[in-house]
């Protein structure tokens, strides 16, 4: 043991500041001490092998038991996407579903408007086909949610860094239990997912020098710019350190190079011919006005604009197992012991890293939409983990008590997922959403539906099919923030009632459960003559009514 | 007669798999039809597939003709064959982006009136039988050269 250390004090130092940057100061000492213990046990298990070159032969019985991880991971991956369906219904996901539904309808109508809207060019065969439009986008998004694995897969076998099974199931064992990963899909980032799936599967097309890289780049680019964007920087970086890498060593760029550089220049010219009007729509507004970073932006837009997905510090502790594999991964890389018979190994583990780096910065900084590169910033430690970590199963393998250790370990994983998944609760209950569907039915076509929270803003809008009024999104909205905050914590009960008046028709007030009895606007609602309530979230207000009592 | 179709089946490892992914389609739509009627349930099982994975798949064949298997360590395999979950995953991809893309030419080169569903179908039909050929033919090749 000490041979090992003294062998690579280096990366020991360095692993341990990276260690200690990753423990939270929020988290109990005794957490902290058994995460270094956990982390220096894994650097010497690893390091170790590696120093003994221990891994280089897989046995028939090792290659049966990544066979049955797989069958594990794929498993638990189903059971951990289709859990909230059976126990919550039919929308049991997060804040973009109504958006999504919403858009399906408009389908036609949006292909009509503007010619940029990319995602909907999938929808139009199933509309015909008279498939609902909540089992078209909960569908095709389960759909996306399979390619990623497949493409996490894809990716991972195509670095070919050990034996290619071994290195393509533990990276969809790792997808499969990751925390952030599982949150995405809770979050419903439809666009988002599937060109995530197009980002991986560009970057092995890549390195496999197969033209249709530029046909998943160009189209993944053009559903949703900002996935795109860090890969973009990340490509620019690793062309120029792999020209200055070739200058100084006076060899001639790889194909490999070379390849990517036409298929950029390629994707770039089909991107801005065909995506040129969606980028500027979806990145236009909000960047010419505010700019790039997120402390020019006003405080009511902040929030929105962080992306709406997990902040970094939840990130860390949700990633704590997984971070000193990924650390060790890097270091690996950065020491030269990795070793792999493709001779472009190098390079392609260079771009991953390139990436990775520019994903940090992009998630750790306050740029706009930060908080979704967390997202891809996991895929690619997963990816650097996935190397270290099948060292650590194939060293564990050798002996009962590793298998023991190995068996608590994977249970471990799967479990601080599971509880996760188990207790991850849906934005709005299937009560409620019944409600808000109920509204539909009562309410006649120009009747006005609100919702009072932002949250609930999508659900209300594709569930009760009328025009609604909400927190600043949809311009049947009358009021400007100030008003809204008086609505929300005024004093004033005749302020509201003249806030409310200042609408034509009848009002359905959605109020769901996130707002509690004691908020003042609910009390009111609750208490006030002028309001009847249709069910138990829901009242109906008629300014007009009002207006004359 | 019947024994010897099944011990051709048997043996014929690419005959059993189309044998194997037609009776899973033939569940698939089974088990639609107790839901929605057998011909929206054939229309949506077979549609689908039009749309979401026949097109990659033939396309997939033309760019990766060779296939390996999940633990097939050789250097030929690392960069030109593909085994079966990589060519699923990249048949699905490819489905996605080639059916948007019917769509998008039916629209913005034909006009907003020729995007009709028929129109569609014969696009694709189309578009399947010729990435079906080349595929076949790209297989073929390979074979002898190899």
């Amino acid at each position: 043991m000490r041979s090992i250390f003294r062998s690579s004090a280096v990366p020991l130092i360095l692993y341990c500041i990276m260690i200690g940057l990753i423990i939270s100061s929020h988290i109990e000492l005794w957490f902290k001490i058994s995460f270094v213990m956990y982390a220096i046990f894994i650097f010497y298990m690893i390091w170790g092998a590696v120093l003994e070159h221990t891994n280089s032969n897989i046995s028939q019985r090792n290659f049966k038991f990544f066979y049955y991880l797989l069958g594990g991971a794929v498993v638990f991956f189903i059971v951990t996407r289709l859990y909230m369906f059976v126990r919550f219904g039919m929308a049991p996901l997060g804040y973009d579903t109504g958006f999504y539904l919403e858009s399906i309808k408009e389908t036609f109508s949006s292909l009509g408007y503007s010619k940029s809207a990319v995602r909907a060019y999938l929808w139009v065969p199933f509309v015909w086909l008279r498939v609902p439009n909540v089992y078209i986008l909960h569908g095709l998004y389960i759909l996306f949610q399979f390619l990623t694995v497949g493409s996490v897969y894809i990716l991972a076998r195509s670095f070919h860094a050990s034996s290619r099974i071994v290195y393509g199931v533990v990276a969809v064992f790792l997808y499969a239990v990751s925390i952030p990963q599982f949150l995405a899909f809770w979050w419903m980032f439809y666009q988002m997912e599937l060109a995530v799936a197009l980002l991986l599967i560009t970057i092995a097309l890549m390195h496999r020098r197969s033209v249709l890289a530029v046909m998943t780049g160009a189209f993944g680019a053009a559903i949703h710019p900002p996935t795109f964007l860090p890969f973009g920087i990340a490509l620019v970086l690793f062309l120029i350190l792999q020209s200055v890498r070739s200058l100084f060593q006076r060899k001639k760029l790889e194909k490999e190079t070379i390849f990517i550089l036409g298929l950029g220049l390629a994707a770039f010219i089909l991107v801005k011919r065909f995506g040129g009007d969606f980028i500027a729509w979806y990145l236009g507004g909000s960047v010419t006005e505010y700019g790039w970073f997120l402390t020019n932006f006003p405080e009511h837009l902040k929030q929105m604009y962080t992306g709406l997905y997990i902040n970094f510090e939840i990130f860390r502790l949700a990633n704590i197992y997984l971070l000193p594999f990924s650390g060790i991964g890097v270091l690996l890389f950065l020491f030269g012991k990795l070793r792999s018979k493709e001779p472009t190994f190098v390079s392609r583990l260079l771009l991953a890293l390139v990436l990775l780096v520019v994903l940090f910065i992009a998630s750790y900084f306050p740029f706009i939409y930060h908080n979704r590169f967390l997202i891809i910033l996991d895929l690619m430690l997963i990816i650097f983990a996935v190397y270290p970590f099948s060292i650590f199963i194939l060293r564990l393998l050798k002996n009962t008590e590793g298998q023991v250790m190995l068996f608590l370990l994977l249970l471990g994983f799967v479990l601080f997922n599971g509880f996760m998944v188990w207790n991850q609760k849906p934005q709005v209950y299937p009560d409620e959403l019944a409600e808000i569907r109920a509204i539909d039915v009562v309410a006649s076509p120009s009747d006005y539906a609100m919702a009072t929270e932002s949250v609930y803003t999508p659900w209300v809008k594709a569930f009760s099919n009328r025009a609604t009024i909400d927190p600043g999104f949809f311009p049947t909205n009358q009021w400007d923030y100030e008003m809204w905050k008086e609505f929300w914590k005024g004093e004033s009960n005749d302020r509201r009632h003249e806030l409310l008046q200042m609408y034509d028709r009848p009002i359905y007030i959605f109020v769901g459960k996130i707002v509690s009895n004691d908020i003042p606007y609910r009390r009111f609602i609750v208490s006030d003559p002028h309001f009847s309530q249709i069910s138990p979230h829901v009242w109906r207000y008629d300014p007009n009514l009002a207006r004359t009592q | 007669m019947l024994f010897r179709i099944l011990n051709h089946l048997s043996t014929h490892k690419q005959i059993r798999s189309w044998f194997i992914f037609a009776i899973i389609t033939i569940v698939v739509i089974a088990i639609g039809a107790l839901k929605i009627g057998v011909v929206r349930s054939f229309n949506l099982v077979v549609g689908s597939l039009f749309i979401l994975f026949f097109p990659g798949w033939f396309l997939s064949f033309i760019t990766f003709p060779m296939s390996d298997g999940l633990n097939d360590e050789s250097e030929l395999s690392s960069r030109r064959a593909l085994d079966i979950i990589e060519r699923c995953t990249l048949a699905v991809a490819l489905s996605i982006i080639i059916s948007s893309i019917i769509v998008f030419v039916l629209y913005n080169f034909l006009g907003s009136s020729k995007l009709t569903p028929i129109n569609f179908i014969v696009a694709a039909v189309f578009l399947n039988s010729i990435l079906f050929a080349v595929a076949t033919l790209r297989k073929k090749r390979v074979k002898l050269c190899v």
